[in-house]
């Protein structure tokens, strides 16, 4: 599952880094951060993937860099790293519950929330809200092209939690009944705009045509520092067969064309709270989030991450 | 007692899931006829009455595709009007086979015209999204390509049916450029488009349009990109019911086409809805492509008041 997996993966890889950095035999501070840096950018080459990865690696050197300065020797530089790196898993780990225990609070008795795709933090949220004793009901978009939508309603719905499954082209058809649209992140720029799932925007536009409520469950690892110093968040292109099968496709025409987004992009006037395991913010709150999380990053040490694809794990 | 044609026309209709409403009018029409020359009946008061049922069965099950009540408002009143001088069963056969007949040719004459008036809105090297089927779509699309303007075009697979990938299918032998996309895509996709196609399953008094579930959300889209929205659909789309203010009702079809035979069914909270149209309000349409010209969504009501049977007092 995609975001279950971005946070583990970003999670696995910090865990690499912690093993190189207490496996670099270097005695002095600037040969470590050579170690360290080494490691931190095969990390990055490994897997094009989700912010979460690059945020994970980005989260412990920049406490290293922060802590170069005063450092004395390899070893207290060591020290730094590893705490870093255990405080970031420590942080994917319970990111989810405490988005779920904050994003609850939102729901209220009797309201109908209509979900795209399938975000294992929105479903935090839905969830515990409903094991709150909150009465509510869902309208879940099937999600094309992989019908990811299928899989929320199931886990919603074994819940108890009365769901209604409904093409994604019928969101404007079923705004008029719905009070809040509660989604996942796939990534979160520094403007407050939303990269998520394909299909998101135009949910985002329907409800705020009608005046209901856009809430966005995004883990601070997906704040995306990049965009701080205007680089874009190139967007995926998957397989065709996703859409259409290799056969039907040829009996359709050999030079018909299929192009396949995985993500769209909302805009952040669309986007009324995201709910983050630090706190509700409005979109324009991004960049505190940023600055909380990964301080005040300098140009060098964000080109030194270069532009990644963002892509489905 | 409806006439086996009648039935099996009906059955086609649900099963082979005809394209559009200009098909489904046309297979109707040639099913009405059929049956009226099948006919049986000794009095011209009997072939009323059969004839009577035959019309009520196909309204009922089409109820919401306007061209197929319109034309068989058309028939009705040739076939009235013959009745009350007097005609006998042979002679109400040839009215009902040459009206239908006639309306056919209205029908196939009109999509020529919307065809060439279409084709000169088209400029060379427009980029035109489309959704679902729509013959007169498929028809400006042709003549414009047939122009040499060489018109690239994205093409909606339009859930749960799909029809998207047969638009797709006769616009590639024709040599045309397609590209597939699925419905979400369309905001991704938006900034590369010049232009919105589509068709009309109706259109009401007020200039809205009844179309394939999507539509209003793609239209949304293309406006708040600035995007125009072109609308073809010949006068027998337009509905006079709606003059006097009744709503156009929203068929909701099986709703297995949305998730096929699911244990998911079996429990009792989960649901599926699948309408089948939308609702695209004559703010989200720039212009109304008809065999008599191009009008503003706003003059509407000028053809539905024209429209054959209707008594405006």
């Amino acid at each position: 599952m995609r975001v279950r997996g971005a946070g583990l993966i970003a999670s696995s890889a910090v865990t690499a880094l912690k093993i190189a950095a207490q496996k670099s035999p270097a005695e002095d501070p600037g040969s470590f951060m050579r170690d360290l840096s080494d490691a931190a950018r095969v990390l990055l080459e490994t897997r094009p993937t989700a912010v979460s990865l690059p945020n994970g690696i980005r989260y412990v050197m920049h406490r290293v860099n922060r802590a170069k300065a005063n450092a004395t020797s390899g070893a207290d530089l060591k020290l730094v790293a590893s705490k870093a790196a255990d405080e970031f898993v420590e942080l994917t780990r319970t990111a989810v519950e405490r988005i779920g225990e904050i994003g609850a609070k939102r729901i209220r008795d009797g309201v109908v929330v209509l979900t795209h795709c399938n975000s294992t933090a929105a479903i935090s949220v839905m969830t515990t809200a409903w094991r709150q004793g909150k009465k509510f009901e869902v309208y879940a978009t099937e999600t094309r092209p992989r019908f990811q939508g299928r899989l929320t309603a199931r886990v919603l719905a074994r819940l108890g939690i009365p769901v209604t499954l409904i093409l994604d082209d019928a969101v404007r058809y079923f705004m008029q009944d719905v009070d809040m649209v509660l989604v996942g992140a796939d990534a979160i720029t520094a403007n407050g705009a939303l990269v998520n799932k394909v299909g998101t925007s135009m949910v985002a536009l329907a409800a705020h045509e009608v005046h209901v409520n856009v809430n966005v469950a995004a883990e601070s690892y997906k704040f995306s520092p990049e965009t701080m110093i205007g680089e874009l968040v190139e967007i995926e292109e998957r397989d065709p067969s996703e859409i259409i099968s290799a056969k039907a496709l040829s009996q359709i025409g050999r030079r018909v064309k299929v192009r396949n987004p995985s993500f769209d992009l909302t805009p952040p006037e669309f986007v009324d709270a995201i709910i983050t395991e630090r706190g509700i913010i409005p979109p324009l709150g991004a960049m505190l989030i940023l600055q909380e999380v990964f301080g005040v990053l300098t140009p060098e040490e964000l080109t030194e991450y270069q532009t990644y694809k963002l892509s489905e794990a | 007692m409806v006439h086996e044609d009648v039935l099996k026309v009906v059955d086609d209709m649900r099963i082979r899931q005809m394209r559009g409403g200009t098909v489904v009018t046309h297979a109707a029409l040639k099913a009405l006829r059929s049956a009226a020359l099948k006919s049986k009946a000794t009095s011209s008061k009997q072939f009323l009455a059969e004839f009577g049922e035959n019309v009520n069965y196909l309204l009922k099950i089409r109820a919401a595709s306007i061209p197929l009540a319109n034309s068989l408002r058309f028939v009705m009143v040739d076939v009235r009007q013959a009745a009350s001088h007097g005609a006998f069963v042979k002679e109400l056969q040839d009215i009902v086979s040459n009206s239908a007949r006639h309306f056919d040719r209205l029908l196939e004459e009109s999509v020529r015209e919307i065809a060439q008036i279409g084709a000169r809105r088209i400029k060379e090297g427009d980029v035109i999204m489309t959704h679902s089927y729509s013959s007169s779509v498929i028809a400006i699309l042709k003549k414009a390509h047939e122009q040499h303007k060489g018109p690239k075009i994205f093409v909606t697979e339009t859930r749960p049916e799909l029809e998207g990938r047969d638009v797709a299918r006769e616009l590639a032998a024709e040599g045309i450029g397609v590209t597939l996309i699925i419905d979400s895509a369309v905001s991704h996709f938006i900034d590369d488009t010049d232009k919105v196609l589509i068709g009309a399953e109706a259109v009401a008094a007020n200039g809205a349009i009844v179309n394939k579930i999507g539509t209003a959300t793609i239209a949304a889209v293309a406006q708040r990109a600035r995007v125009r929205v072109y609308a073809a659909a010949s006068t027998y789309k337009f509905s006079p019911e709606t003059m006097f203010g009744e709503l156009i009702e929203i068929e909701e079809r099986d709703p297995s086409y949305v998730l096929g035979h699911s244990r998911m069914n079996k429990q009792p909270h989960f649901h599926v809805r699948n309408p089948a149209f939308d609702v695209t309000s004559a703010q989200d349409i720039d212009l109304i492509i008809t065999e008599r010209g191009v009008i503003p969504p706003q003059a509407a009501i000028m053809i539905v008041r024209e429209q054959k049977g209707v008594s405006v007092s």
